[in-house]
């Protein structure tokens, strides 16, 4: 939920491995018994999350960074910008991330939505000002989003256990396989430290966190109010939306009625 | 990438990434567009009117600043119960557990849970900020009738709403909402299981969590 909080993890790196032994140490002891009633049993399965012990506490541990810094920082950025300056940054920052779902699109065997894509890419970088602005929507050529965990699925894979990873939020194992592949088949990553600027990227996720928090600030504190059990409820939807994002059932749906 | 963006275009996608906007555009395209198309499905129409009176409603019976909660509950609950078919919707939420709950946690179970909707939900009226309510499409597929709707701000943010209408005898009824795609009888089903699943699998686990979040706690 907290989103790809790379920084966190590049400038500390040694408070990361430490979180990683806590993580092994507890996914071994962090499952969850399986149950003998049938009931039990099959609500047991129909929540895919036999590490549940363990995600609940990595989900206690991402809330209370949420609330301590991220939120924080979401809210100024949000005041502090304006709409149209927010935008821009929300562009720029999908249209960086185009090499990615270019390739995902590829994969796919999607090779209209590769052109979108590419389209969108060589329009937005140039007419767009570096894609501050989405010129390319204006002529019909619509964003969308693939990552490889979808191109995983398109392959048949099935998500794998439910995952809430440190610092990043709900997962699973399908989806965590594919942000590693993603963050390396990312040509920018490539750029970033071939020209010794590894900060940028850093910078890069750190808006891309915030941007997206700051665009939920509202809405996350709703679900949460309203929620008798949050970490089901954010499970359910996080499930929900991967599953309509691999069916490209988002909103250029309309594009093909 | 993360359910934030998802959420978030839910809630308020930006203009600038212009994706809602466009779709916004081309709806109302539809919109003046369905006339056009004469009485090639009356009974979408059907559906459709009825979710736009339910927009218009709404809008008119709960956002007035002045209205105290409890007012704003009370309307809430009538349009609630008029539109959607909450005791099917409970009993689907419920799941598997209906069948092991006794009649009388049932019946209790039905009654806290159309509380929880009202707790839940009518206050967000009271933050109504102006925005516009449109109907963009139908289509009905296996006896089930679907109405899609946009809830767009002032500032040009829009959400994408999806209707679930049953027709029954009594008439048209609502048996789910998905805002963006996120089915809100899905995620109350899941969350109810896990509630009950950690209470030791007792169904009066989720009846006491419901009681208290239905009083305000």
């Amino acid at each position: 939920m907290i989103g790809k909080l790379h920084a966190v993890r590049g400038r500390n790196s040694n408070s990361w491995i430490l979180g990683m032994t806590v993580a092994i140490g507890l996914a071994v002891s962090g499952c969850a018994t399986v149950p003998d009633d049938p009931d039990a049993r099959e609500a047991y399965e129909e929540a895919n999350d036999p590490l549940e012990p363990m995600n609940r506490y990595f989900f206690e541990v991402n809330y209370a960074l949420d609330e301590l810094v991220l939120k924080p920082f979401a809210g100024w950025y949000y005041i502090g910008l304006p709409d149209f300056a927010r935008d821009g940054i929300r562009n720029a920052l999908d249209n960086l991330k185009s090499p990615v779902i270019f390739l995902n699109d590829l994969l796919q065997g999607e090779p209209g939505r590769a052109g979108v894509t590419l389209g969108r890419f060589v329009i937005n970088s140039t007419l767009g000002i570096a894609g501050l602005i989405d010129v390319a929507d204006e002529m019909g050529l619509s964003y969308h989003e693939e990552d490889f965990g979808q191109t995983l699925a398109v392959w048949g894979s099935g998500e794998g256990p439910y995952l809430v990873i440190p610092f990043v939020g709900p997962s699973n194992m399908r989806d965590a396989a594919g942000l590693a592949v993603d963050t390396v088949s990312d040509p920018f990553f490539w750029i970033a430290r071939h020209y010794d600027v590894e900060y940028m990227l850093y910078i890069r996720a750190g808006l891309d966190v915030v941007d997206a928090r700051s665009r939920n600030l509202q809405t996350l504190d709703e679900i949460r109010r309203n929620a008798i059990d949050y970490y089901a409820t954010i499970r359910s939807l996080y499930r929900q939306d991967r599953s309509q994002l691999i069916a490209n059932d988002d909103e250029t749906e309309d594009d093909e009625e | 990438m993360s359910i934030l963006h998802r959420i978030s275009a839910g809630y308020g996608r930006p203009t600038g990434t212009g994706l809602l906007r466009r779709s916004f555009l081309r709806a109302r395209g539809f919109v003046v567009a369905l006339p056009l198309l004469g009485n090639a499905a009356a009974a979408d129409q059907e559906s459709e009117t009825f979710i736009r009176d339910l927009g218009d409603s709404a809008v008119s019976q709960l956002t007035d600043p002045g209205l105290t909660d409890a007012e704003r509950g009370d309307r809430f609950r009538n349009l609630l119960l008029s539109h959607f078919d909450v005791p099917q919707i409970g009993k689907y939420v419920l799941g598997r557990y209906w069948r092991s709950a006794t009649p009388e946690e049932q019946s209790e179970y039905l009654a806290l849970f159309e509380d929880y909707l009202v707790a839940s939900y009518a206050r967000r009226f009271a933050e109504y900020t102006g925005q516009e309510f449109v109907v963009v499409s139908s289509r009905s597929s296996d006896g089930m009738e679907t109405v899609r709707s946009q809830i767009v701000t002032s500032n040009g943010e829009a959400a994408r709403l999806d209707w679930i209408l049953e027709r029954q005898d009594s008439g048209l009824r609502i048996l789910d909402l998905k805002v963006e795609g996120l089915s809100m009888t899905e995620t109350h089903r899941s969350e109810f299981a896990s509630v009950i699943q950690n209470g030791g699998g007792k169904v009066a686990a989720l009846i006491d969590a419901l009681r208290k979040k239905a009083a305000g706690a």
